[in-house]
């Protein structure tokens, strides 16, 4: 590996450190958006997910993602 | 070069948990401004894989293309395949994308135009991601 500086993600973003760190499990297969270290919106249809965290943030400033299944997930698509 | 964790997450029948690699990385809209977007990296995904909403919101339009199939493990969605601009780590990029017309399917980090960018490290012993 090079010895150029490495940007630690979870160091240097709030939310990317929320969401690895926290347990979402309550959000199973729903969309959230984080922003502040929080979910400020879920929904299990993101366009609606979407609609909320808009009305809250800039969509700038939110990180947006969906909380996968608890089920073991084989991902692999082509 | 980048440095991105293991989420940890409950699974079923794995017992308590698994981790699984996510990334943080930025997809450019139509307005060219920036969405933070949290994917699942999946080395064995030929494509990344994005939501049909995700698309949606960065501006993405069908456009009157073709949906073509996009399969995976888990089953069949139709697709609209595209180039999209994005942004990991310091390095900003056109990378092919299958826009998905379904939600409800995981959002991928895939190999097109992303892994030949990086030597990219799997480390899950350290629950970290390095692309460098």
């Amino acid at each position: 590996m090079s010895k150029q500086k490495i940007i630690d993600a979870a160091k240097t973003d709030p939310d990317y450190d929320y969401f690895i760190k926290a347990d979402l499990s309550r959000y199973e297969n729903q969309w959230i958006a984080i922003s502040g270290r929080k979910v400020i919106a879920h929904n299990k249809r993101a366009d609606l997910m979407f609609k909320k965290a808009k009305k809250l943030k800039p969509l700038e400033k939110i990180s947006f993602t969906k909380v996968l299944s608890q089920k073991p997930m084989i991902f692999s698509y082509l | 070069m980048i440095r991105f964790k293991y989420k940890k997450e409950q699974v079923g029948f794995l017992g308590k948990t698994t981790l699984r690699p996510v990334a943080k990385i930025f997809l450019q809209t139509k307005e060219n401004g920036w969405y933070k977007f949290t994917p699942y990296i999946d080395s064995g995904a030929d494509v990344t894989v994005l939501p049909h909403y995700v698309g949606h919101a960065i501006g993405l339009v069908q456009d009157g293309q073709n949906a073509s199939t996009l399969g995976g493990v888990g089953g069949k969605t139709k697709t609209i395949y595209t180039k999209i601009k994005m942004k990991i780590g310091e390095k900003e990029f056109l990378a092919r994308v299958a826009w998905a017309m379904d939600d409800n399917i995981p959002p991928l980090l895939g190999r097109a135009d992303v892994f030949n960018k990086f030597k990219i490290t799997f480390d899950e012993a350290k629950e970290e991601i390095i692309f460098d």
